[in-house]
Order: structure tokens, then C-alpha cells, then sequence
């Protein structure tokens, strides 16, 4: 089922759009929280209230666009905003100590696990706005229109963030042998 | 002769120069076995990271509780609404409690491991549903 028969049945109310809706992206959205916020009860949560704010919003809905950008919006505002929240003080961009740039040259090779400490490590910000740029593929206008950032800051986030992932990544690779 | 420049490196493995500029990282790649390495690396990172949904786990959510739900959402949207009442089509932009609040009492349902979360969430107004032994209906 397209986005279109979806949207038209989720605006007229049939229950079988609110299943197919949630058939199509719930978990997607799911895992875009998740990504976000690296815990399980709050992706669950905020999945949740992103549906029920798409089926709030759901007649200004256009039929002809497809749906997928809008609970992207939605899901990353919505963690956005639990991160601010969770850490009023602590600004979402800032850099641990541990994470102040090493000179690396290895040409390291990562498990799976550790990409995903390294992830885990970088700032939530940093985190949101390459997950944008390479899982989402958007344009940086984009992310930055969706985070509400200046395209600068984006673009900084995301250079220091592979930079800083790559000397993690090397360092954990350094210390195998 | 072009530097080293890491910037540049990522720029030419995302595919974000333009071609006179990429022929350049090009040229300094011959010659600089160090950011031909850089490249190697970035080329698999990049591919990671557009894969990051592998590392979360599958949702837990149950569909058919939650679908539920979003139709009984959909019956209270076609409730008269008082004059004034704010396009709910803007709520989720600002994600402001003000607005997002009055919907339903989700205390009740807190009582998780998540107590923390939740008192986050309750802000938000959240309302958790369709959990797997939440029984929050
Ligand atoms: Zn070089």
C-alpha cells in the first residue's frame, strides 16, 4: 500500500489505515528513536507519541507527498526535546575530555560493537546529525532544517564527528595488539 | 600540491566536491599513502553509519494495541473543538508541553524501570500504550 492510500484511509478514520500505517513505519520510526536515543523505554515512548501526533496532525496531511519525511521530523523534534530535557545543564554538543582529537594514522578494522560504543560516545547531537546525513541521506539544509541548527554548525558537527569516530576507532584498533 | 586535509578526504568519499576539486584530492591520493588510508577508512565508516539501524533492536511495540489507539486518537479529532483551539497540525514542531499537555493523565502508567524516562515523557505528554504487560488502558 502507498503512502497516498494510507494517508486517505488514516484521514477518514478506517481502522485498516491506522494498521497499515503502523505496518509500513512503525518500526522504522523505532529504530530511528532508538538511533537517537540509545534506550529502548523512550524509543518505544517516543514512537508512540509520534503516531499519535501524525494521526493528529493527519489531515493536514498531503496524500501526494510521501509520509516518510514527516515522521522523520516528527521523531527526530520530538528526541530533540527529550534530550534537552533529560540534560537541561549539559549542552548536547558537548565533547567529553576523553574525546579531544588523537593523532592516529592505523588503518584500523572495527567489529560491529565497537562502532556502536564509538557511536554511543559522541554527542547526541553529533550522533542525530550524521545519522541524518548518511542513514537518511540529507541534504545539509535539510538537517539543518530539521534540527534547527545553523548549516554551519551541521556541517561542523559532522566533520568532527567521522574525524572523532575514525580516532576512537583507531585507538581501540591500537590497543588490540 | 594539496596538503593533507581531512576535510577534503571525507568531502571526496561522500561524493560532496566538485569535479576540479575532486581531481585534486585525486592527485594528492597518488601520492600520500597516509590519506589514501584516511580514504579506505572513511569509505567503510560511511557505510556504517548509513547502516546504524542494524544496532537497534526490533520494536517491541505491539500494533495491534497501538493502532487502537491512534483510531481512538482519530475519533477525538472529530470532536467539536472550542474556537481558538490551535491547529494541531503545528503541536509537534514545537513539542511545547503547553500545548501537548492536556490530552491524558499518563502518571499511572509510569511505574516502569523507565521512571525516569517516564518523568521526562510526562512532560511531553505522553501517554504509554500497547505495551507489552503495560495494562496501561
Ligand atoms: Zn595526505
Amino acid at each position: 500500500m502507498d503512502d497516498r492510500a494510507l494517508i486517505e484511509l488514516c484521514q477518514c478514520g478506517h481502522p485498516a489505515g491506522f494498521s497499515r500505517l503502523l505496518a509500513a513505519y512503525q518500526d522504522r520510526v523505532y529504530r530511528t528513536a532508538y538511533t537517537f536515543l540509545r534506550n529502548r523505554e523512550d524509543a518505544r515512548d517516543l514512537t508512540q507519541e509520534v503516531f499519535l501526533r501524525t494521526v493528529r496532525a493527519v489531515n493536514s496531511l498531503d496524500p501526494d507527498r510521501p509520509l516518510w519525511p514527516w515522521l522523520r521530523r516528527v521523531t527526530t523534534n520530538l528526541s530533540l526535546t527529550l534530550l534537552k530535557k533529560r540534560t537541561p545543564h549539559l549542552s548536547l554538543d558537548a565533547l567529553p575530555e576523553s574525546a579531544q582529537p588523537q593523532d592516529c594514522s592505523a588503518e584500523p578494522a572495527w567489529t560491529q560493537l565497537e562502532i556502536r560504543e564509538a557511536l554511543g560516545e559522541l554527542p547526541p547531537l553529533w550522533r542525530i546529525v550524521l545519522t541524518l546525513r548518511h542513514q537518511e541521506e540529507l541534504p545539509y539544509e535539510e538537517i539543518a532544517r530539521v534540527t534547527d541548527l545553523p548549516v554551519g554548525t551541521v556541517k561542523t558537527y559532522i566533520f568532527r564527528g567521522r574525524r572523532l569516530l575514525r580516532e576512537r576507532l583507531a585507538l581501540r584498533e591500537g590497543s588490540h595488539r | 600540491m594539496m596538503t593533507c586535509q581531512d576535510d577534503l578526504v571525507q568531502m571526496y568519499v561522500d561524493g560532496d566536491l566538485q569535479p576540479a576539486e575532486g581531481d585534486i584530492v585525486e592527485a594528492h591520493l597518488a601520492t600520500c599513502e597516509s590519506c589514501r588510508r584516511r580514504a579506505v577508512f572513511y569509505k567503510g565508516l560511511f557505510w556504517d553509519l548509513a547502516h546504524t539501524e542494524r544496532f537497534a533492536p526490533a520494536s517491541d511495540l505491539e500494533p495491534e494495541a497501538l493502532a487502537e489507539a491512534l483510531r481512538a486518537e482519530w475519533v477525538k479529532g472529530q470532536e467539536p473543538k472550542p474556537v481558538g483551539a490551535v491547529a494541531l497540525a503545528t503541536l509537534w514542531f514545537t513539542a511545547n508541553p503547553v500545548f501537548t499537555g492536556t490530552a491524558h493523565a499518563a502518571g499511572r502508567a509510569l511505574a516502569s524501570p523507565a521512571q525516569a524516562a517516564g518523568r521526562a515523557l510526562t512532560g511531553l505528554g505522553w501517554r504509554l500504550i500497547g505495551r507489552k504487560g503495560g495494562g496501561s488502558r
